[in-house]
Order: C-alpha cells, then structure tokens, then sequence
C-alpha cells in the first residue's frame, strides 16, 4: 500500500468520524420519535457558528468552546422538540400526517436558523478563531500525514458511538427510550416521561450535530451558511444505508459512504461523487430496503 | 482598519444557488424595496433642473440587497452611493441631483422580473440590473423591450450581453485580467500545473477547462490534473492529498466560498510547498481562515486597495474617508465605475431621455475613462464589454499586496 492511498484512508476515516457525529444524532431522533428532523443539518451549522461567536467574546480553547456549542445547540434543538414537535405529535393524531407536519416544522426550523447565521454572519465565510485550536499535522515516514483533529475526529465517533449505543441498549433511560419508541402511550402508564426522554433525545441529538459541526469547521478552515445543508442529504443517506434507528449501523453507513466519496475524488472524477456514491447506495438498498443493519424497529398499528 | 470577508463572486457571476438557500430565501421572501436618495426632497423629474437636466434625474438599481448575493450587493450600492454624493457635491449636472431607487430582488429571479417590470413602467432613466445571471437573464429583455438603459455590474454572464442594443457592461469579466497569472508562474520556474474548479458553475467550468489550459499551453506548461468538484463540496481533503502527491509546480483553485481555504489549509497540510493561484473569490478577507497557510497565494483581480492609478488611489481616500474603519473591495470599487459610467453618459446624451441615454452610453463606450479599476476600456460587439488592465495580488499577512500590474 502506497503513502497516497494511506492518506486517502486517514481523509476517509476522519470524513466518516463526521458524518457519524452528524448522523447519529438525526438517525436518534428519527429511529426514537419518528421525527424527520431536517433542521439537523441547522444544527451542523449553529455549532460553529455558537463556537464562532463565543471564541470571539473570550477567547478560550476548544475544551472549553466545544461543550459550550454542543449545550447550547442542544438547548436549542430541545426548543425545537417543546416548541414544535410535542405541539404536533399532541395535536395531529393520524401518524401519517404527524411525521408529514414534524418534516415540513423541522424545514421552517432549519431555514430560520440558517437565516439567522447567514445574517449574523453576512452571508460570507466564517471561522472558528485559530487560538481556539490549532491543528497540527504529523509526518509518518515521507509521505503519510496525520492531523491530531484526524486523530480527535475519529476517536470521539467511535468513543461516542459505542457509548450511545451502550446507552440506549444497556442503561435504564435507554430502556425507556426503547419503550417510548415501541409505544408512548402505553410506556406513560409504566411511569416514563415520554416528553423528557423526547426532549433528551433532541438534546443529546443537537449537541452530536453541534461536535461534528465544530471539528469540521476546524479542520477545513472556514464554513458558510451553506454547509449544512450540503451534509444533510449525506446524512439521510448514512442513516438510511445503515438502517434507521441503528447505532451500529449509522457509523458503518458513515464510513463507507465517507470511503466512496473519497474512493471517487482520488480517482480523479469528483464531480461524480454524489451520482456515483448515491447510486451505489441505491443498489444496496435494492437489495437490502431494511439498509445494512436492519433496525429493531417494530410498526405500531 | 476592519477588513470585511468577500468570499463569493465566483458564485454571483454563475448565479448558482444552492437549494437549500433558495428554500431560505422563499421562507423569507418579501417584494420589499427601499428608496434612497442623494438629495432630499427627491422633487419630480419633469421639475427644471441645470440646463437640459430635470432638477431629478431618476435611475433605478434592482439589485441583490439580502439573499446570496446580498452582501455583494449591499457593497455595490455602498460605491454606486459614494459616487453619487461626489458628484452632487461638485455640481456635476449643475442644481440637478441623481435620485437612487433600489429595489431589492433578495437573489429571487422571480422578485427580479417582478421589479424590473415596475422600474421599466416607471420614470427611471436607467436601470442597474441584478447581480446573478439568472436575474440577469430574466430582467435584460424586459428593460429592452421598455427602451430602458441597463447596466450589468458584477453579472459575468456573456448571453446577457447578447440579448439587446440598451445594454453595457460596467464592471471587468475574470477573463480579462486572469493571463496576468502566466508571467508569475513562469517567473517562478513552474513547469506543471494542477487545476481544480466548481464543476457546477458555468464561470468557473470555463475558466479551468477552457481559459487556463489555453493559456498553459502556449507557456508550454503542462496540466498535470483537472478536477472538477461540486461548489457545495466542502469535505476537499482527499482532493487535496491526491494533488500533494501529483506534487506539481502550482495549483490553480477556481472555486468559491469555502473551498478557497479549505483547499489552501489541506494542501499545505499535506505538505504541499508549490504555488497556489485562484481567482477573484480569493479576495479581500476570504483567505483569512487559512490564516498562515494562505501566505503567498496569488489571485489576479481588476483593484485592491493598494492599486497605483491615480483615479484608483482617488477613489480608496474617498471610500476610507466616506465609510470610517472599512477597507474598500472590489465591489465598492466596481459600484463606483458604475455610477461614473451612467453620469458620464447621461451628461454625453443629446437629450435626457432613455433614446438619449443611449447614445450618451455609446459615446462614453467609445472613449473609455479611468476610474477606482484604472483605465477601462470597451470593446467587442457594439462595444459593450469593458476591460481594465488589472492586477495581480498575493495574500501576505491578512493583507492583499500587488505582485504584478497588468
């Protein structure tokens, strides 16, 4: 194996750390509460842009900025889940039409956060300041490179994915999760707070988004008010290809698909990356419409 | 002195918009327009002014002043206003004032078309068209149907020249001023060159595919790789460890936004010591992120602050005295060309009506003048493009220096 194909595997695998933070979150919420929530990619954003503007206030380091952005995306994304998703799931009954007005509120939700850090921000590019972290990069022999963000980025995926995973499978609130996700209702009569375990979700869902959204932003430079929005549509893909509401499955399906996108950039034809990853992804779900990792997921009628 | 982030012009001369932003701006959508005067009361038009001249004389500006191209905009009115102000205050159409109606399309075609339907059934004598080339596109036929003088700033767009006899470009296409990267890259010894452009932008897909790979060749440079890759990619690490270990003479970056450092920080990180030279979406504050790593980059523009012209030395005074604590940048630079180019003609017309104006544009086309860009200079068919010689900047230090005059 050459050093080239050593440092596209080390851009795959820290390529496939983010979208593993980004997607668990989304693959949580919408695996847990039926909640198609497209104000994730929203949520990508305003962690870097919270790390932006607080690292601007008082310059701090990243220990710091990073679980300031992750708390306070995940306030908002709990405001999101008491201000608009428990409003509908209360008052729409027919399920088909409650998951229909949660994906068209979580489009509202993300165009007014996107708006508003397009504004604050004047529509240009915006960057974490650099003392908040400088990445530095590691020769391995002549050729190989590593980055301690590569190292970080990779570290914290895996570390909180198994512990996510862990916890909704083993822990006495991932229990309850399980149990609000097979039936709310019924789970209410048991004792647990379907409300607090939603708006838990969204939160531990908001502060996933916000840690991938500020280790990217670090280690490509800057970000707009775009980037979101252009991972979001990776981000369905990953879950999906992974399989709903699977853990597991969510980080496999981030670095494979990380993997293709970054098998077809070394190949010289980028600009077929999304049709080529995209169509590869449409014939592993021709063959598997459960995606990789079939999700315990059983349908409540 | 604040310098402010100017990321994106690439993306306004293609007129490519994400959806997603599209979505924001639908959310958000509003006809609104605002007025802006350069003298109060604004009076009517048909009220004696100096001479020929009504003591108002009407122009429109439907423009991006929100949306995607807000910010550009915003910048552009920021000269367009300076411009107008000098020339009030020293009488250029003698008691006889400019009045500025902008009306903002929020980066919509759909609000574009809208309002330049009203500016073309108003009393405006001209009109300053939208920034993106689907506005563009939209709006040129309805003014050239109204008789209206149209003035395209910003907009690269070259159908839009095309589509009528009522229409000039006030601000220099990329193509022009690009050739000044040659002579630095030979000066350097470069021998090969990798290319990487927004395969989604009509501008720039020209610019890497077609302009550059011209003009390396008759260098005798060769282009070791051509890779084009999505202006909404902005994962662009394996791109960039892929052209480390090509390992050519210099990179050229046409692509906009974030790709700019973004693809600066994982080059150099990779290790890549060769030369990276972009384009006009490099300018004024979009390297910053980089922040070290963006040292010695090149980008050929047609101003920077630091500029020699005698008129674009004028023009940097004037715009750091007019807006305290703000460094100038190619739009404001752009915006003010464009309001001369309008008085000149408007003071050059036989008559101050649209037919007049016309011919006072054709007459200004003919001549040139120098103004915050240098010389500019129309050519082609019906004259209606401009060139300046242009300049080439590299990035030092959060600051842009010249390292060639065109």
């Amino acid at each position: 194996m050459n050093a080239q194909t050593v440092n596209q595997i080390i851009d795959a695998l820290a390529l496939g750390s983010v979208y593993a933070l980004f997607a668990l979150g989304l693959s949580l919420v919408w695996g847990v509460l039926d909640v198609l929530n497209l104000a994730q990619g929203a949520l990508f954003l305003l962690g870097p842009f919270v790390a932006y503007e607080v690292a601007r206030a008082l310059p701090m380091p990243l220990i710091a900025v990073l679980p300031i952005a992750m708390v306070v995306t995940g306030l908002v994304a709990v405001v999101l889940e008491v201000g608009i998703f428990r409003y509908v799931r209360r008052t729409v009954d027919d399920r088909k039409r409650r998951e229909l007005t949660m994906l068209i509120t979580s489009i509202g939700a993300a165009a007014i956060i996107t708006q508003v850090v397009a504004n604050k921000t004047g529509n240009t590019i915006f960057f974490i300041p650099h003392q908040v972290f400088q990445p530095v990069t590691y020769a391995i022999g002549k050729h190989v490179r590593v980055s301690n963000l590569d190292i970080i980025l990779l570290v914290l995926a895996l570390a909180l994915g198994v512990a996510l995973g862990q916890w909704v499978r083993r822990s006495r609130h991932g229990r309850a999760l399980r149990a609000v996700a097979f039936d709310a209702r019924r789970s209410g009569l048991f004792g647990v707070s379907a409300d607090r375990l939603a708006a838990f979700t969204l939160f531990v869902s908001g502060a996933l988004a916000a840690a991938a959204g500020v280790l990217f932003s670090l280690s490509v430079g800057g970000i707009d008010s775009t980037v979101g929005d252009s991972y979001l549509l990776t981000a369905f893909a990953v879950v999906i290809l992974g399989g709903v509401g699977s853990i597991a499955g969510t980080v496999i399906g981030a670095f494979l698909v990380a993997g293709a996108e970054t098998a077809v950039t070394a190949a010289g034809i980028g600009q077929w990356q999304n049709a080529i990853v995209f169509g590869v992804i449409l014939l592993v779900l021709a063959l598997r419409p459960e995606g990789i990792f079939r999700a315990q997921r059983t349908q409540r009628v | 002195m604040k310098q402010r982030s100017i990321p994106l012009r690439g993306r306004v001369t293609a007129g490519a918009l994400a959806g997603v932003v599209a979505l924001s701006l639908a959310a958000c959508s509003s006809t609104s327009s605002s007025s802006s005067s350069s003298s109060a009361p604004s009076g009517s038009s048909a009220a004696t002014g100096s001479g020929h001249f009504p003591a108002t004389i009407p122009v429109a500006y439907v423009g991006d002043q929100t949306g995607a191209a807000g910010y550009v905009g915003v910048q552009l009115l920021e000269g367009m206003q300076l411009r107008i102000n000098e020339l009030d205050a020293s009488h250029f159409f003698g008691s006889s004032t400019i009045q500025l109606t902008v009306k903002d399309t929020q980066s919509n075609q759909q609000n574009a078309i809208s309002l330049m339907n009203q500016v073309a059934s108003s009393n405006a004598l001209a009109v300053v068209g939208p920034l993106l080339s689907n506005e563009g596109l939209a709006t040129e036929p309805i003014a050239a149907r109204a008789g209206l003088p149209y003035l395209e700033a910003v907009n690269e767009d070259e159908q839009v020249l095309t589509m009528g006899n009522n229409i000039y470009r006030t601000t220099v296409s990329q193509l022009q001023y690009n050739p000044l990267t040659i002579p630095y890259l030979q000066k350097n010894g470069v021998k090969s060159v990798a290319m990487v452009y927004d395969s989604d932008n009509p501008t720039l897909v020209q610019v890497g595919t077609q302009q550059y790979p011209g003009l390396l060749k008759q260098a005798n440079m060769s282009l070791v790789s051509s890779d084009g890759i999505p202006i909404a990619d902005t994962n662009v690490a394996s791109l960039a460890s892929k052209i480390a270990g090509e390992n050519p003479g210099a990179v050229g970056l046409m692509v906009i936004g974030p790709q700019n450092p973004d693809l600066i920080t994982a080059l150099r990180n990779d290790g890549y010591k060769g030369i990276i030279f972009g384009e006009t979406a490099m300018q004024a504050g979009a390297l910053k992120p980089a922040g070290a790593l963006a040292n010695g980059v090149v980008y050929p523009m047609d101003y920077t602050p630091s500029l020699t012209y005698p008129t674009s030395q004028a023009f940097t005074k004037a715009f750091e005295a007019a807006y305290p604590g703000t460094t100038p940048n190619a739009y404001d630079a752009e915006g003010y060309d464009t309001m001369t180019f309008l008085a000149n003609a408007i003071k050059d017309a036989p008559a101050v009506t649209r037919a007049g104006l016309l011919k006072g544009m054709a007459a200004v086309a003919a001549k040139g003048f120098s103004g915050a860009v240098g010389p500019l200079k129309w050519f082609g068919p019906g004259n209606k493009n401009v060139s300046t010689p242009g300049v080439l900047v590299k990035w030092e230090n959060g600051q842009e220096t010249i390292a060639a005059l065109g």
